[in-house]
């Protein structure tokens, strides 16, 4: 190729390569989606489902609470009488074997004595997991960390 | 040449006598352009100069060279220093630093770039001076033994740098004096004594006002601009602060003792400046490299309660992880707090057993670096960190990472919510007030308790869930749920499974109606009388300003326990938009905050444990709120989350008006013939829909969890199930 064609061909490519990076930076991007649409609304936001139902043509169920708390029944057996202080977390990053908690997103703390404790646990409807820890007063037992899966009914026991 | 190269050679000349005398006058001569913040700080032979930032006590060298006088080889030390904030009738910039060289008994002026100069002074008294200050263009100095003196820095005055004899009696021991910056005062400590006099300028006498407390010799002495003194001491560099402000002043026996306020560089031979008309923190110098903590302000929390803080320096010591963001929630002078951040520096320390009576205890606290870490709580409640034993930690060595604190909670404690103080640093014996040069302060709130008591939090200690309410009842609205919106949080604390105390706490979010209404809490099922009104707290935060206590919120006139938050929420806000925070382009911070704690003299029964209790609107007394009533409804118009009971106060004639279809006997409320609410309450901090925009454009997965009644799309309220062009912000 000439010197004439190769400017010609890196410039188309250069110009290529800006279209592009142009095209993927528009777009709210917080949910990770790089589509465009043609929004009536003149942004780029995505909708992610168009509903053209609205709330008055709706009928709810007559018992319909629009609440959006849920409760698990919560028991401790545990084989002590140390005692101890437990805690429940809602925001937690597993970090190998152990655990980064959030200590502000506690929702239940509070002592148990002789091992155990039945308590209702009062949590966000979307929540699926929790995270338990108990800690002895006596710090030679070793701290209890469980992942509980919240279901109606979560139980936590141990051997000592 | 050319006609303007000719032009150019002509002027030439000129041009080179503009530049030869513009240049080096310009840089010899330059005032300070602005009144800083900084104090300044001279000390030694040859004389160095300091900034000092009596916030934190930090301080840096300055200049260390001020040159040399004519015919001397060295600068010498110059002493009896003063700034001069004088700017003259046609704008012209005065300010300099005034003073004496001690060496060679010349008075002496500095500059900018503290370069001092010799004064032309007649009428010079004999002897050394090392007491001066400056105040209205003039000059005032002081030798004990020999007496007060000013000179006139006019240079268009008859009597310029001619030294007046105010008076020849001068028996006060003073280092350093100083001028108050707005009530014409002079006022200097007596090292000997420790006594604080004042000075007539007019006639030099003396008047002792009281004892600071402290002696020892107060070589540098600075106003601020609220009237605060401040007085460094040679021996050690410490500085304390002595209370002028007018209105310690005016009080029939005012408190002038001397409180340690940060600490300073030592040594023989200070003296200071500063521009007294400076507030002691500058925002354009920076405000925000100091960290101040942000407990309630009995605390000493405020700088003007002399609280702890520091500067924030690059690798410093902080609380957090080593690898986290640094300090977290930098605290601002007036212990304000960001109404919209949760959680600031709650992910850093791990109250792992809580803080129970007689009981060893354990606190996680993470560390970026190995520094010392001193903690405060306050165990018997009443507000302060001063009593005795509530020091719990004195110059204890963290490391960087997790550490794991033992902390005895006194057996004599009292129960109830309180606070925790720490700040971590390079410095030991730091106090829980005053400045510390590195490091930072974090407040924590806990909870003392007895063993066997539960605290239960929705949705958690720090995070919201979301109240949104429609005002058009009993008409239908508009359903874009955004008419009153409030984030929500609630602490149960239970004993043997009874109700002991409730928390609530909120932030008004939004306001998408014009109607007034007002917002208020009940707890079904208990009596107003069964609060305990001594230990009941109701705080509100308003634009990021520290909390305020407010009077009792309990409703008078109910017999149920109501608490009225607010009687109009419209009062709460400020906001140039026709609504508050509902449409595009009007994005208001969020400006109020409260905080609502109801403990009971006595346990209530388990059956008033709720999760929200009953948070509701009502309208506010004497307003218009809608053409479907032929007069003001005010409190007697109530909305409530669905199926929530209405309070004894409520009108309940208009049940089954309009589109409501309330029916007392079957316990419905609030809901209308399709079974659809004009309240809800969502699991999280929600995103609310923009003025007029339907729930369902805003949300579609809600019309699935509608129509399974709960059993599905149970997270539809989660922001990758909302269009965000819908919803505000």
């Amino acid at each position: 190729m000439t010197l004439l064609e190769n400017i010609r061909m890196i410039a188309t490519i250069v110009v290529f390569i800006l279209f592009l990076i142009g095209c993927k930076s528009s777009g709210s991007g917080d949910s990770g989606q790089d589509v465009i649409t043609n929004n009536p609304n003149g942004n780029n936001d995505p909708e992610l489902t168009e509903v053209s139902a609205s709330m008055t043509d709706l009928i709810a169920p007559k018992d319909m609470k629009f609440i959006s708390h849920t409760q698990s029944n919560l028991r401790i057996a545990l084989a002590t009488e140390h005692a101890a202080f437990i805690s429940v977390y809602s925001r937690y990053e597993k970090n190998g074997s152990s655990y980064k908690i959030d200590y502000g997103s506690r929702m239940l703390g509070g002592s148990l004595q002789g091992g155990t404790k039945n308590t209702q646990l009062t949590y966000p409807q979307h929540l699926t997991t929790a995270l338990v820890q108990i800690w002895f007063y006596d710090d030679t037992v070793p701290v209890i960390t469980q992942e509980v899966a919240l279901a109606d009914d979560i139980l936590i026991t141990s051997q000592r | 040449m050319t006609a303007f190269e000719e032009l150019l050679a002509a002027n030439y000349l000129k041009f080179l006598l503009f530049l030869s005398l513009s240049i080096p006058f310009y840089s010899y001569a330059s005032p300070f352009e602005t009144c800083p913040s900084k104090a300044f700080l001279l000390q030694g032979n040859p004389v160095k100069v300091y900034g000092v930032n009596l916030v934190s006590g930090t301080n840096d060298v300055l200049q260390d060279d001020v040159g040399t006088l004519p015919g001397q080889s060295k600068a010498g030390n110059v002493n009896g220093v003063g700034f001069d904030d004088y700017i003259d009738e046609d704008g012209v910039n005065h300010r300099y630093i005034y003073g004496f060289n001690t060496t060679v008994r010349k008075f002496v002026r500095l500059n900018a770039s503290f370069q001092q100069t010799e004064l032309a002074v007649t009428n010079q008294p004999e002897g050394n001076f090392f007491v001066g200050d400056v105040y209205q263009h003039h000059y005032y100095f002081y030798r004990k033994g020999s007496g007060l003196y000013k000179i006139n820095l006019d240079e268009n005055a008859d009597n310029y740098l001619d030294v007046q004899t105010i008076t020849s009696t001068a028996s006060i021991n003073l280092t350093d004096f100083a001028f108050h910056p707005d009530n014409d005062q002079l006022y200097g400590v007596d090292n000997n004594s420790g006594v604080l006099y004042s000075f007539n300028i007019e006639t030099g006498s003396a008047t002792g006002l009281g004892n600071t407390g402290e002696l020892g010799t107060f070589g540098a002495g600075y106003f601020d601009v609220n009237g605060y003194y401040y007085v460094s001491r040679n021996q050690d560099g410490q500085i304390y602060r002595i209370n002028l402000s007018a209105a310690n002043i005016a009080k029939a026996s005012p408190d002038y003792s001397a409180v340690k306020f940060a600490d300073g560089p030592n040594s023989s031979q200070n003296d200071g400046a500063r521009c007294a008309n400076a507030p002691l923190i500058d925002e354009s110098e920076g405000a925000s490299t100091i960290d101040f903590a942000n407990a309630p302000d009995s605390y000493n929390t405020t700088l003007n309660a002399n609280g702890p803080r520091h500067e924030l320096i690059d690798d410093g010591p902080f609380i957090g992880a080593p690898a986290s963001d640094g300090v977290s929630a930098v605290g601002k002078p007036n212990g304000e707090v960001d109404a919209n951040l949760t959680g600031d520096g709650d992910e850093n320390i791990g109250q792992v057993t809580g803080f129970v009576i007689g009981l060893d205890n354990i606190i996680l606290i993470e560390a970026s670096q190995s520094a010392f870490l001193h903690a405060w709580a306050d165990w018997n409640l009443d507000g302060d960190f001063a009593d005795s034993g509530e020091q719990v930690l004195t110059n204890y060595t963290v490391e960087a990472g997790t550490n794991r604190i033992v902390v005895r909670v006194p057996i004599d404690a009292s129960a109830g919510s309180s606070w925790l103080r720490l700040r971590i640093g390079s410095q030991q014996d730091l106090e829980y007030f005053g400045g510390a040069t590195d490091g930072e302060v974090e407040d924590h709130s806990i909870e003392i308790s007895d063993l066997g008591v539960e605290y239960s939090y929705y949705p958690s200690k720090t995070g919201w869930v979301t109240l949104a309410y429609e005002d058009l009842w009993p008409i239908e609205g508009d359903y874009d749920m955004n008419d009153v919106v409030f984030h929500y949080r609630t602490t149960t604390v239970t004993r043997d499974e009874q109700l002991q105390r409730v928390d609530v706490q909120g932030q008004l979010v939004a306001i998408g109606a014009s109607y007034h209404n007002g917002f208020a809490v009940r707890i079904p099922g208990i009596q107003s009388s069964a609060v305990d009104v001594d230990k009941m707290r109701f705080r509100t935060i308003k634009n990021n300003a520290a909390s305020v206590d407010q009077v009792s919120p309990i409703e008078v006139e109910s017999s149920e326990l109501i608490a009225i938050i607010s009687s109009d929420v419209w009062q709460l806000v400020e906001t140039d938009c026709t609504y508050y925070r509902t449409d595009n382009g009007c994005n208001d911070d969020i400006q109020f905050e409260f905080e609502l704690s109801l403990p009971f003299s006595s346990l209530q029964p388990a059956s008033a444990i709720a999760t929200l209790y009953d948070p509701f609107i009502f309208a506010t007394p004497n307003r218009y709120h809608g053409s479907y009533f032929s007069s003001h409804p005010g409190r007697e118009w109530e909305m409530h989350l669905p199926d929530v009971a209405n309070t004894e106060l409520a009108d309940t004639s208009l049940f089954s008006g309009g589109d409501d279809t309330s029916d007392v006997t079957a316990a419905r409320y609030y809901k209308n013939s399709d079974n659809l609410p004009w309240a809800m309450e969502i699991g999280t901090e929600w995103k609310h829909p923009k003025t007029g925009v339907d729930l369902l454009k805003a949300y579609p997965d809600f019309k699935q969890h509608i129509l399974s009644n709960k059993s599905e799309n149970n997270d539809w309220y989660l922001q990758k199930n909302r269009n965000e062009n819908k919803v505000f912000e």
